[in-house]
């Protein structure tokens, strides 16, 4: 379920949160306005700093927002929560200055974006995990590999954010955040799959009340503990000696951010790399698979296919010995059978017309062609050398029997060259149309000159 | 799909096993009072036939003086490619070389990627060569607070230190050689650099010397037993050298007519020696595989200097042609500080060489090429030999050398 939907639901939910953060202060200013509640909770807001009530309520209006939209888990406690912006306001600003309304936004907002910032790389450090997991690298290299190419540019972009207020932050408040919110990300990705799990789980268990005394339990992936990030941060001020400097950027982000969280993320993945491991496994002997499936396969069979087949045989066959061209009709006439053909077969062969992987209707189209080549092996020219020309020449049925593997790649190169990534029945047809248009060119250039 | 991937794949992975990754991390400890190397050594597993050299590689890396490489008088080398030239029939795959040098505060890096591709992007090189000093750099200050604080030992420290270096050497290796990061794309340094002038050489192949493999005393004769008579250690054939004979310049106008400008003629000689991989570094790699690194000539394809303590940089890119062991070097140099200078962007340069090229190609004279290029106003010195420009003064001065061609 990750793998194949993951970079839709990646994208829907960076779609989502980018809209959440449109206009911070109107956003919040409305909050204050419909819910009588804000005015109780401004009250309990206890500052480091002097500051006045409508700050007291912006605050308080933000936790409300954040929790509102899951920016941050439902149980997270408002007395948390406004630790948490003391921390921030002590890290950001002088200590006697004096909070106002335009400041206390100011950061809202930043602070707000740091947890959308860290929710997005969160779901793509996730992905990425598992596409790299499924090959051989070490996890440390894995670590940093996610370090370097999903988390460190947004990373560096939050700080440097706040870097306007102050230059000199402390880099483990924001790190305390940033694995607060990849392990909020984790948590809600883990309960879904949990969710399912169970579902599988109750549904094999209807009618068999006895596993309940064998002590059957439900599936449980790993335990996510969420803690507020004043804890968090508590925790790492104690770890992690270093509070500033660009240098230490790669340090901290290995030991206080991957590092913690990185088993979690595989334990939750787990499926998702397995499917992974097997897909890559299948990529590199797929190729075996294939040529044996081409040599295992018999004579020509009859089928729903065979009409249209017959069909265009005889056009191609005309096309060569009688007329010794393909006029715009023949053309359209060949597309629109190899269409067909091809969209009968991969209804038989898979069930539907528009499969993940479409580069599988290549293979489809060159066992298409390979039978073409079998009653027409002139068609051949096309995609052959000068050299082999010759050698094909000398016996042309017998070569397209023996040569099917080398006679693969060659079209599959021709195929490419011509399709290129856009694979469609359309474009395949079009390129096939193409490649028998030029084979003819080149059989008259040999015969005709005769 | 899969013949053809699996093809690209075996192909991938032929040069994979043919490219190294090689760094030697040198750092200042304060609390040992002492400077030390740590070199990290990556693939190449075809590329070293003999496990044994292994040690001597890293042991060369190891030794480096790595603070002092590539020092010029005010300009430091940051990144370079070097392209293969083989002087014998090989029948695998050549590998070209990519140095770096960077450093953050007191922790320098050399880096070396040795590999059969000739794309890869030296400024990205760069830039994640600097990326991977400056995190060693963080882990050590981190590992070495927490050892003054007594929260761990000194081995943990420097094994810390070692294990980011290590993991990051090895990400940015996967990177290059398994998801093809760094390769392509645009090659130009922080600052716009200015076509400054084209360095014409032309020199010959001096390939008879024996080095010894342990110290690297230089025989210019095979001694008995291949034996270094020092050591005892073994004496292998020296990769080539070029011995210059003749040079010339194309430059404009106001290289002579500005007193400002600080490079000389010869500056720019200096500039293209000092670029060539210094003979430690030589040594080093030679040791990998003598036979094959024995064979080849490493020519500097592209160099990019920076002045010390500036932004400002010096970018030179060379074309050459050879013809019986006889080379033609162009080197084309664009400059950064030549800005007020009216002199045409970095750009230009490349359009001349793409000129050059083709010329070359349909055997034109250096004349003829330039009067059809974006250069055609440049002055054209004929060829004067190396001790000539050494020795007359009239030659040490960009105004002298243009007399030359009015007389």
């Amino acid at each position: 379920m990750l793998s194949k939907n993951s970079s839709e639901f990646l994208e829907k939910l960076i779609e989502e949160l980018r809209r959440k953060s449109m206009s911070l202060p109107s956003q919040l200013e409305r909050i204050t306005r419909v819910n009588p509640q804000i005015e109780t909770l401004a009250r309990k807001v206890q500052l480091n700093f002097k500051t006045d009530d409508e700050s007291k309520k912006i605050i308080a209006a933000l936790y409300h927002l954040m929790r509102l939209n899951e920016v941050i888990d439902e149980q997270y406690g408002f007395e948390d929560f406004v630790k948490d912006i003391n921390i921030l306001f002590e890290i950001l600003l002088p200590k006697s200055s004096v909070l106002t309304k335009d400041t206390v936004f100011q950061i809202s907002d930043l602070y707000l974006k740091l947890f959308l910032d860290s929710a997005i790389i969160s779901y793509a450090t996730f992905i990425r995990l598992i596409n790299e997991k499924g090959k051989e690298l070490s996890d440390n290299v894995i670590k940093a590999l996610l370090i370097r190419e999903e988390i460190l540019d947004t990373f560096l972009l939050i700080i440097s954010s706040f870097e306007d207020l102050n230059r000199d932050l402390d880099l483990r408040f924001f790190v305390a955040a940033v694995r607060y919110r990849f392990l909020y990300s984790l948590y809600r990705m883990k309960r879904s799959i949990e969710q399912r799990k169970i579902e599988e789980w109750k549904r094999g268990r209807e009618g068999k009340e006895w596993l309940r005394i064998v002590g059957d339990e439900p599936p449980k992936l790993v335990d996510i503990e969420l803690r507020p990030i004043h804890k968090i941060y508590e925790e790492i001020k104690k770890e992690y000696p270093i509070r500033s400097g660009d240098d230490v950027f790669y340090d901290i982000l290995f030991f206080e951010i991957i590092s913690p969280i990185y088993d979690i993320m595989v334990k939750i993945a787990a499926d998702a790399i397995q499917e992974k491991r097997k897909e890559i496994a299948s990529l590199t002997s797929s190729g075996l698979s294939l040529q044996r499936q081409i040599a295992a396969r018999t004579e020509f069979k009859a089928d729903e296919t065979s009409m249209p087949r017959m069909n265009l045989e005889l056009m191609i066959d005309s096309a060569f010995r009688i007329t010794g061209e393909l006029t715009e009709r023949n053309k359209s006439a060949i597309r629109h059978t190899i269409d067909t053909l091809l969209r009968r077969r991969m209804l038989k062969l898979y069930g539907q017309l528009y499969i993940p992987d479409m580069s599988k209707l290549l293979d489809v189209a060159f066992e298409e062609v390979y039978h073409l080549l079998l009653s027409e092996p002139y068609i051949a020219l096309s995609v052959l050398s000068p050299e082999e020309i010759n050698i094909f020449m000398e016996n042309p049925k017998e070569y397209v029997k023996s040569k099917r593997n080398t006679l693969w790649e060659l079209f599959k190169r021709k195929f490419r060259a011509y399709v290129g990534v856009n694979i469609s029945y359309f474009t395949i047809a079009e390129a096939l149309v193409k490649i028998i248009d030029e084979a003819l060119q080149r059989y008259n250039r040999i015969f005709k000159h005769k | 799909m899969s013949v053809d991937r699996k093809n690209e794949k075996a192909i991938a992975e032929q040069i994979k096993q043919f490219s190294m990754s090689i760094a030697a991390i040198s750092t200042y400890d304060v609390s040992g009072g002492l400077l030390f190397n740590t070199p990290i050594i990556l693939g190449g597993e075809k590329l070293v036939e003999d496990l044994s050299l292994l040690s001597l590689v890293e042991q060369g890396f190891g030794q480096l003086n790595i603070v002092d490489l590539f020092l010029g008088k005010d300009y430091i080398l940051k990144t370079a490619s070097y392209f293969a030239e083989p002087l014998y029939q090989f029948e695998h795959l050549i590998p070209n070389l990519y140095l770096v040098k960077t450093n953050y505060r007191d922790a320098y890096l050399l880096g070396l990627l040795i590999t059969p591709y000739s794309d890869i992007n030296i400024v990205e090189y760069l830039k994640e060569s600097s990326f991977i000093i400056k995190s060693y750099f963080g882990t050590f200050r981190r590992s070495t607070s927490q050892y003054e604080a007594g929260q761990i030992d000194d081995p943990t420290r420097r094994m810390e230190c070692y294990d980011t270096a290590r993991t990051l050497m090895s990400l940015l290796h996967y990177r290059v050689f398994d998801i093809r990061r760094l390769r392509g794309g645009s090659e130009i340094p922080g600052r716009q650099s200015y076509f400054t002038a084209v360095m014409i050489l032309d020199a010959k192949v001096y390939h008879s010397d024996f080095i010894c493999l342990q110290c690297g005393s230089v025989y210019d004769s095979e001694p008995e037993n291949s034996k270094c008579s020092s050591c005892g250690g073994q004496v292998v054939k020296a990769p080539p050298v070029f011995e210059f004979e003749n040079i010339s310049f194309i430059f404009p106008d106001v290289l002579a007519d500005r007193s400002e400008v600080k490079m000389t003629p010869l500056d720019y000689l200096t500039l293209y020696v000092q670029s060539e991989i210094p003979p430690s570094v030589k040594l080093a790699v030679h040791r990998i595989n003598p036979f094959i690194f024995s064979n080849i000539l490493y020519i500097p394809r592209r160099v990019i200097f920076e002045y010390k303590g500036t932004n400002d940089v010096i970018d030179l890119f060379s074309l050459w042609n050879s013809e019986n062991n006889k080379f033609r070097l162009f080197i084309a140099i664009s400059d950064s500080r030549f800005k007020d200078f009216d002199l045409m962007p970095y750009m230009a340069e490349r359009v001349f060489l793409r000129d050059l090229s083709e010329g070359l190609n349909k055997k034109l004279s250096i004349e003829e090429i330039v009067k059809k290029s974006v250069i055609k106003d440049w002055n054209i010195i004929p060829p004067i030999s190396l001790s000539e420009l050494d020795s007359n003064e009239k030659y040490h001065t960009w105004a002298g050398l243009r007399d030359v061609v009015k007389e």
